[in-house]
């Protein structure tokens, strides 16, 4: 019958608008940029570029720097913001503290970096109140905190930007745990750490693994707080390429695309092999409570 | 003892949230409002609207003020009409390929966004969309399209299809029941959606510098040049405002909202 | 005549949920469904209300055909489990919703009169500027009924609409809700898996399983002759004997000293257990020889594992009395095909 014909091909119908939005950007500009970083002259292989990124040494500084700051700031507002969900869980029934945890959503990354800066600047309030407590004499004493080549000042925009984005996703997990596995566990004598162990860790995982994949991948492209907080050397990866990109004559500019190219496959390999983890672990866990 | 145990964990908890997350942004805008406040004084011992009347006197700022909020709207608004439908279609029907279609759309947030917009510029210009505002606004929707599927959907998810059926046999028809009832009963993922997109859309600096060519001028634009100035107060100033407009913005929503409730609402 | 159900089935690929039913509706009529869960009854009622399609059949409503008409274009209002007021909307703007778009639209004022009007029939007239949330759940259903009545439609459908509401407030309500429906005149279909809700709700009772209606009758014949085993079972009291039912109002308890000569028909029981209940004594008691078990109310005091004589009439004259062709199987049979399962 035509009319269940037509019944099927709604929710295509509706998915189209979005998909073809993504279509455009990520399936075109994709493949414009990868297209650009395998135009090469005559006479050399189509991966060069790829060749020549790898002989340089500001990249590889770069992307050591880079995985440092996504993975540092990444798990530590996964373990605070999984810290932070359980205990606010517990202590609050109504919902009005949440907006008190969301607030920095609100937020924007780079005034998130202003803010870093106004406080951990070695001019910053937490050196003034330093100097206050006769803690220190002069500013220079005061330890380099923004601006800096470990990427301190970075990762800690990062971590207070992106706490409450864990306990946003992490919320409804912990409002839909059936709590009462916790009882049976405290009344068998386990500890906090073990409730957390045995009763929460299942229920959290894969959330968690999606959450940090998330974050890990966005700090690892994002521009807008290492152009502000980095240092000229090393350049975190997205400060680098839009240098390159916007070099004069446009002569880096192929390497600039080969540099995203490799970081847009490392994500996406990094996705695959995370979400497809995560799903077993999903699959495994709901066959065994099937068991149990 | 027991309950005043939980009062003061809860007062402890409160406290340091408060402390972690608000106070900072309350030392920035006292920053703005201060006067010769720097090393090594803990606190400002002046206050004066100075700073904030040297931006507002800048008629960069003005425009571009302007231009960041039509920008913003545009982008929630083209966000709900393309995402409204699919996230509805992710959560009411099953059908063939809808793992894939979700990976999908999950694609902007998994892939750099800058290798896309770097991608797109040359074909961008020969669309004649850089340098124009219907450009930015289009790339704008690359990092928040995948957010406002995601929150719409569970929103969805949270809502029973009984509410729509309920108002079917009462004789609405579809489209009636959407604005009647749907709407109404997923308001608050509409304004989690609705807040989050304007703040993307906020913080977006490199998306808009690629595509925009530096004509576009939105906040962004205006404020990294700032972020080294050596007038602390006016940076301070700059950025209050940023966290000041999704404020403004979910209060006028929040208006617009009762507004709607408010033609929808007759006996 | 105002619904009918003609040769109707809902089949999936892999799952028959209901198949050939039939059935006839007359105007004014409440139709209590009552079967377990999972008998397709709530599918039945969805497919009238056209929220669902069916397989094949027909459905007929005020003597046309809407087996493909939308759920918004047929003349039906289904309640559900849930009130299901919508919570941004006050009483009173719930009870117009019907009236405000569709086939029934209304001007405003028409609007407001019959809704105040039906508001004062349910006895909610003084709430009508209220949220849903500010009602008890007795409440919300009350105006859910004056919401789905105020469409004046010709068929009203109640899925299990006071499951959700406490067994006290579940008591008052249901009888208040039936007189409610007969002094309006109001065509229903009441589904339920509570037997005494059916019967008090009814004038008939339409009794589902597997897919099927295995009776459609009266509550007093089908409690006091249910058809076959499967209704016996769900909807009567009683005994199995030589493949016929005996009701357990025809069921008697004697001491065993102390038989009489009119009881020649008899089976020996032990008392299990004793209850009582509307100011009367009720004994479980089993039938070992039957295999069966069965309340049954005696004057007389038995203590409990106290060997007893179950007295009945002869059950010959119970299948005479009928005058139905009798379906059951007898008990040999029914073990057989429990082995050959």
């Amino acid at each position: 019958m035509s009319s269940s014909k037509l019944t099927s091909l709604k929710p295509y119908f509706y998915l189209l608008p979005s998909l073809l939005v993504v279509f455009f950007f990520v399936g075109y500009g994709l493949y414009s940029a990868a297209k650009s970083s395998v135009a090469v002259e005559e006479g050399q292989p189509f991966y060069y570029h790829y060749q020549q990124l790898f002989q340089e040494g500001v990249f590889l500084n770069a992307l050591a720097v880079s995985i440092w700051v996504a993975f540092i700031s990444t798990a530590v507002s996964l373990v605070i913001g999984i810290w932070m969900t359980r205990h606010l869980v517990r202590l609050f029934k109504q919902d009005h503290w949440k907006f008190i945890a969301w607030f920095p959503m609100l937020i924007p990354h780079f005034v998130a970096a202003y803010i870093v800066f106004l406080l951990f600047a070695p001019s910053g309030w937490f050196s003034s109140v330093a100097f206050q407590s006769g803690w220190l004499e002069n500013m220079s004493q005061f330890p380099l905190l923004v601006n800096d080549p470990y990427y301190i000042g970075v990762i800690l925009t990062y971590i207070w930007k992106e706490i409450p984005f864990v306990i946003l996703m992490l919320l409804p997990v912990y409002q839909e745990m059936d709590m009462r596995y916790e009882d049976v566990s405290r009344t068998l004598g386990g500890n906090g750490w073990t409730v957390f162990k045995t009763v929460e860790f299942p229920w959290v995982w894969p959330v968690s693994l999606e959450v940090f994949l998330i974050l890990f991948v966005f700090v690892l492209g994002a521009f807008e707080v290492p152009a502000l907080l980095g240092v000229t050397y090393p350049k975190m990866i997205p400060v680098l390429a839009y240098d390159w990109f916007y070099q004069a004559a446009w002569v880096n500019r192929p390497l600039a695309h080969a540099m995203m190219v490799f970081l847009s496959a490392v994500s996406l390999a990094a996705a695959f092999f995370i979400l497809t983890f995560a799903q077993r672990w999903r699959s495994r866990w709901a066959m065994r409570r099937e068991e149990a | 003892m027991i309950f005043n145990r939980k009062k003061a964990a809860q007062a402890v908890w409160f406290t340091g949230c408060i402390l972690l997350f608000v106070a900072p942004v309350v030392i920035m805008f006292i920053k703005s409002v201060s006067f010769g406040w720097s090393w090594p004084e803990w606190r400002p011992d002046q206050f004066s609207l100075r700073a904030w009347e040297v931006m507002f006197r800048d008629p960069a700022l003005s425009r571009s003020l302007y231009v960041t909020v039509a920008v913003g709207v545009s982008v929630v608004l083209i966000n709900f009409l393309i995402a409204v439908p699919s996230a509805y279609a992710l959560s009411r029907f099953s059908f063939k390929g809808k793992g894939v279609v979700e990976a999908l759309l999950m694609m902007p947030i998994l892939i750099p966004v800058l290798a896309i917009a770097m991608g797109m510029h040359l074909t961008m210009i020969r669309l004649g969309l850089t340098d124009r505002i219907t450009g930015v606004i289009l790339i704008h929707l690359l990092p928040t399209l995948p957010y406002a599927v995601r929150v719409l959907k569970a929103g969805f998810d949270r809502l029973s299809f009984d509410w729509e059926e309920q108002s079917a046999v009462l004789g609405a028809g579809r489209w009636t029941t959407f604005w009647t009832v749907v709407v109404p009963l997923i308001i608050p993922s509409l304004r989690s959606t609705a807040v989050l997109v304007f703040v993307i859309s906020l913080s977006q600096y490199v998306l808009t510098a690629i595509i925009g060519g530096g004509k576009v001028l939105t906040l962004p634009m205006i404020y990294y040049p700032y972020f080294n100035s050596a007038d602390e107060a006016v940076v301070a100033g700059f950025s209050v405002l940023f966290a000041l407009l999704p404020i403004a913005f979910l209060i006028v929503w929040e208006a617009v909202i009762k507004g709607y409730l408010f033609v929808i609402r007759k006996p | 005549m105002l619904m009918k159900l003609e040769n109707v089935s809902k089949v999936f690929a892999d799952l028959t949920v209901f198949q050939h039913l039939n059935i006839e509706v007359n105007r004014g009529d409440i139709i209590s469904l009552v079967g377990p869960s999972g008998c397709g009854k709530s599918t039945l009622l969805r497919s009238i209300a056209g929220l669902s399609r069916v397989s094949s059949g027909k459905i007929y409503i005020d003597g046309k055909d809407m087996t493909s008409i939308k759920a918004e274009q047929r003349p039906v209002v289904l309640m559900f489990q849930q009130p299901l007021l919508f919570p941004h909307l006050t009483i009173l703007e719930n009870v117009t919703y019907g009236l405000k778009y569709g086939k029934n639209k209304k001007a405003k004022k028409e609007r407001i009169e019959r809704g105040m009007n039906l508001l004062e029939k349910v006895e909610l007239e003084k709430l009508s500027g209220r949220y849903p949330n500010q009602l008890s759940g007795g409440q919300q259903q009350r105006v859910a009924l004056a919401r789905a009545l105020i469409v004046n439609p010709s068929l009203v459908l109640l899925d299990e609409p006071f499951s959700s509401l406490d067994p006290e407030l579940r008591t008052s309500i249901r009888t208040w809700v039936r007189d409610f429906l007969k002094r309006e005149g109001v065509t229903a279909v009441f589904v339920t898996h509570d037997r005494e809700e059916a019967m008090i709700m009814g004038d008939r009772i339409a009794v589902m399983k597997d897919g099927k209606f295995q009776q459609i009758g009266a509550p007093e014949e089908v409690y006091q002759h249910p058809d076959n085993e499967e209704v016996a079972e769900m909807f009567s009291e009683g005994l199995y004997v030589e493949g016929r039912f005996i009701s357990a109002g025809k069921l008697s308890l004697r001491p065993v000293s102390r038989l009489l000569a009119s009881d020649s028909q008899k089976a020996e029981g032990i008392i299990q257990s004793k209850f009582f209940k509307y100011g009367l004594t009720f004994y479980h008691v089993h039938i070992p020889e039957l295999n069966q078990s069965v309340v049954i109310q005696s004057n007389s005091k038995f203590n409990d594992k106290e060997a007893v004589h179950v007295c009945y009439k002869r059950p010959s004259v119970e299948a005479c009395d009928t005058g139905k062709k009798s379906n059951w199987r007898t008990q040999s049979q029914k073990n057989e095909q429990k082995i050959s399962r």
